[in-house]
Parts: structure tokens; sequence; C-alpha cells
């Protein structure tokens, strides 16, 4: 199974879709063969809440990265599903955001990538 | 497995913008070392490298063999070791390991590095080709965006305000800048204060440029031999005491432990394990402080102090020579300079020649010191942790 393809061609339903392990009944992220706690080897894929709270963050000031225009927010969001992701906070005011911040996921379009998953406060 | 030591130590000045190309660069610093060890090229059996972006700054890959090559070790086993920053230090903990089977007797390590050959834009696109490139690179992942984050994390989990999470790091800072002037291998050779620090430009909140270490040319070199080979060629070997590596996943799935570096914790609980000793054993500590919030969570998981602590002991003074624990006496990353190759080589040339007693005449002397720790991060992910000691 081409997972890593799956997990991004999933996205498109407007939906954060994950690996779900049955065996241990624990989210797995990112998508993989086998779970790495149990190794089991049948794993569900299960659509999210898109709900969760920003576990840290930073306001990128600087960055030489074409694809990205300071400033940006650079963020870990924690999932009520218990997962963490490396992510964007966007309609956010830079002076507002705050670690355990609510948040819940937006689908936006960005090169490369038809539908990317970011945040925006709850 | 038998003792190994290092019994040879070159070093480049490090700087930005280096005349010379990796390989000249780490030539002469390894010609040091043979030197210093009384050995010459065809004592060399095998040869480990650290180098990381020389594909990319120099187009230049493969650079153990012409090095090899290079300074006559003709045909001996080369080997390239990538481990982002942590490279150097790869390149060291294996090469004993190869020295303590028996398998070889005399080995060569350099770590060498030329990042200031790319342009901006290309060395901020390869330094993030260290984060997962699949699920964490399309958020816009930089170094001091990982860090910075981690800075919120370290201010929230420890009740500790960012105002005076800024100052402490700020005394980070400071310091390293203060030990560089008395390094004269440091690219960074002028004072700063907090307040300097406190204005300087924002690169990623909170971080800021006087928080993070440069860009940086530079390379350095070990001998390293058998205990019986060691004590036949030099005076004052410096053996290896413990080794520690362990590995992480990408920053988010690191979730139980951040801020913390899980894998530091158990790369120097391997080391410490091995050597039969404690932090409170330590007399000096060369720690990979890339940005001064790196230097505090460092600090901790090798257990010098408790967590969320380290900050009040830098401004306290107990990381200064004399201090309960003297941290980055050379400057650190952020004063000494970072060609991220030769770092852990470099931690390695520092601690040894602080256990040599050879620091004295530059002021910077840890008074009878009998063990050091060196400790190396690559990415977030690579973690390596090496005790030294002369007894
Ligand atoms: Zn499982």
């Amino acid at each position: 199974m081409d997972y890593k393809h799956t997990f991004w061609h999933k996205l498109r339903t407007g939906h954060l879709w994950l690996q779900y392990c049955p065996a241990c009944a624990r989210y797995v992220f990112y998508p993989r063969e086998r779970c790495p706690h149990c190794w089991e080897a049948q794993l569900d894929w299960q659509p999210l809440s898109g709900m969760g709270r920003i576990y840290s963050y930073t306001v990128v000031r600087v960055s030489a990265l074409p694809e990205f225009q300071p400033p940006y927010i650079y963020a870990l969001v924690e999932l009520d599903e218990g997962v963490r992701l490396a992510t964007n906070i966007e309609d956010c005011p830079l002076e507002s955001i705050q670690v355990g911040m609510p948040v819940r996921i937006k689908m936006i379009n960005r090169e490369g990538h038809e539908a990317l998953p970011v945040f925006v406060p709850a | 497995m038998r003792r190994v030591a290092v019994i040879g130590t070159g070093h480049s000045k490090f700087c930005f913008n280096s005349p010379k190309t990796s390989l000249e660069m780490l030539a002469e610093v390894s010609l040091d070392a043979m030197n210093e060890a009384n050995i010459t090229p065809k004592d060399v059996q095998a040869i480990n490298v650290g180098n990381v972006l020389g594909p990319f700054e120099e187009g230049q890959g493969m650079i153990q063999s012409f090095f090899a090559n290079d300074i006559g070790c003709f045909n001996v086993a080369a080997s390239r070791f990538e481990g982002a920053c942590a490279s150097g230090s790869m390149a060291v903990r294996d090469a004993v390991m190869w020295v303590a089977s028996g398998y070889y007797d005399i080995m060569l390590v350099g770590g060498t590095e030329k990042s200031t050959a790319m342009t901006t834009g290309l060395a901020t696109r390869t330094f993030a080709m260290y984060g997962d490139s699949r699920y964490e690179f399309p958020s816009g992942f930089t170094f001091p965006a990982v860090f910075a984050l981690l800075a919120h994390l370290y201010s929230n989990q420890y009740n500790i305000p960012l105002a005076t999470l800024k100052e402490q790091m700020a005394a980070v800072s400071v310091q390293s800048h203060e030990y560089a002037m008395k390094n004269p291998n440091a690219q960074i050779q002028k004072p700063i204060t907090k307040e300097d620090v406190l204005k300087s430009f924002m690169v990623s909140t909170p971080i800021q440029l006087q928080d993070a270490c440069p860009f940086s040319d530079g390379a350095a070199a070990v001998v390293i031999a058998s205990e019986e080979v060691a004590k036949k060629l030099v005076k004052r070997p410096v053996y290896f005491a413990g080794l520690g590596q362990a590995s992480s996943g990408k920053l988010s799935s690191q979730y139980k432990y951040l801020p913390r570096i899980r894998a530091r914790e158990l790369a120097s609980q391997q080391s410490y394990r091995m050597a039969g000793l404690t932090p409170q054993d330590m007399d000096i500590c060369e720690l990979h402080d890339c940005f001064s919030i790196a230097a505090m969570i460092a600090a901790e998981g090798l257990g010098f102090f408790e967590y969320g602590k380290s900050g009040a002991a830098w401004e306290k003074g107990e990381t200064r020579l004399g201090g309960k624990i003297p941290i980055n006496i050379s400057g650190g990353l952020k004063a000494k300079g970072h060609p991220i190759g030769a770092t852990g080589v470099s931690q390695v040339y520092e601690i040894t020649r602080q256990l040599r007693g050879d620091m004295a005449e530059q002021g910077r002397q840890v008074e009878g010191a009998k063990y050091g720790i060196v400790d190396t991060l690559g990415g977030d992910g690579v973690l390596l942790s090496m005790i030294l000691t002369n007894q």
C-alpha cells in the first residue's frame, strides 16, 4: 500500500485521515506500514475531528524558503485524538497566539499540495 | 574492548568565507594532528570524515577518498559520516569502536565544512533538509523555528515568564562570546552584552539573531590509537571512557518528552554507564548550543541541572570557569563557530586539550580537570555523547 500517497490524497475530502491501530487503540501519525507500537499490520484509516490545541509555536520572521513569506506561524498542534503534527496557524493575529489555544483544521491549496492541513483559531 | 586514546589534535580557525576548500582545511588540521601524534600518513590504517553538505557547498561528494589520497594515506579505508551537525561526533565514535575492537590500531578522524560557500537561500534550503521532508517541510520547517518552538514550550512547561527566559538565554550567549575571545580558533572575537542580544533582530519568536550560532567554515581532526600504541607515541594520551548514541524521529513525534530531547538523555546515560561515572564527576563539558535555548536544554539533559533551572545557573555563573560545571569554555557553537561537519571533532579537540592542561596559556584552563563530556545534536535526530579522561 502506498500510505504516503493515501495520506495526502484523503486530505482532499476536507478531513484529516490518519491510520488507526485497532489492536492497541491508537492513532498512528505519520502513516506507515505497521503500527510502530505493537507491530499490527492491519491499520484502518479514520477521519479525525480536526479540533485541537496549540502545543507550541513560533512566528517565523526570517526565512529564505521561497514558498514561505514571513511572517508565518509554524506550530505543533495537538489534536483532540492525541496526535501531534507540524503545521501552520492562519487567520490569527500574530499577537494573540498562545500555547494551549484551541484551533480547528482548514485545508488550503499550496504549491505542490492540492489540500494541505493548516489550523485556524477555533 | 581495548582502551582507546586521542593522541593528536588539529583545529583550524573557524571563520566566515574561508579562502580554503573543505579538503584543504581538513588536510592542514590533519597534518597538525599527525605531527602531534608523532606519526606519518603511513601509520594511518583508516580514516573517518564528518562532512554534511559538501555536494551543495562545493559540488564535492565523497570527500573522504580524495582527502585520504591528498594527505598521503594512499588506499586506506576512508568513510564519510552524515548525521547533520553531529557528523563529526559520529565519525569519532565509530573510529573509537574500530580501534577498541582491535581491528585497527591507529585511525585519523576529521570533520570539515564550508557552509558559507552557499548562498543564504541554498543554505536555508539545505539545512531544512534535516527536518522531515514528507510531513514537516510543507509547513515551513527551519532550525530556528524548531528551537523557537521549544523555547515557548520550555517557558510554558517550567512556568518561566518569557521575559525571564529571554534574559537567561541572553546570559548563555554573553558567556560564550566572552570565552571565545580567549580562543584564537574562534570565529567571533567580540564581546556582547545582554542588551545587544535582546536588541538583535528577531529570527523566529522568541529567538533573536544573537541567540543563534553563525554559519561557519572550518575543520578539526584527531588521531586516535589503542592504549598500547598511544603510550609508545605520546606522553599524555587522553582516553575515551564512555560513548553513547541515540536517535529520534521527527519533532512532532517526540511528544512525550519535549522540550527535553529524549535521545540525548539516552545517549548520555549510555556514556555515563560505560564510564561508570555520573554527571557530578564531570569537570568540563562541551555541549551543542546551536541556539541558546538548545544549550539550556542540553545542560539539563546531561544531568547538570534540574529541568527548567539551567538558565538561572548560567546567570549565576555556575557554567563558568570555577563554576559547578564549566560549559563551552571554547566559546561554543555560538561564538567559536559551527562548521557543521567539523563541530563534533572540534568538541573532542577542546576536551582533549583541556584534559591535557593545554589551555592555561589561553587563560581558560579548567584546573585539575579529569573528566570531560562532549554532547552533539544532529538535526533533532542524532544525539552523541562521549566522555574523555586523562586518568
Ligand atoms: Zn498498535
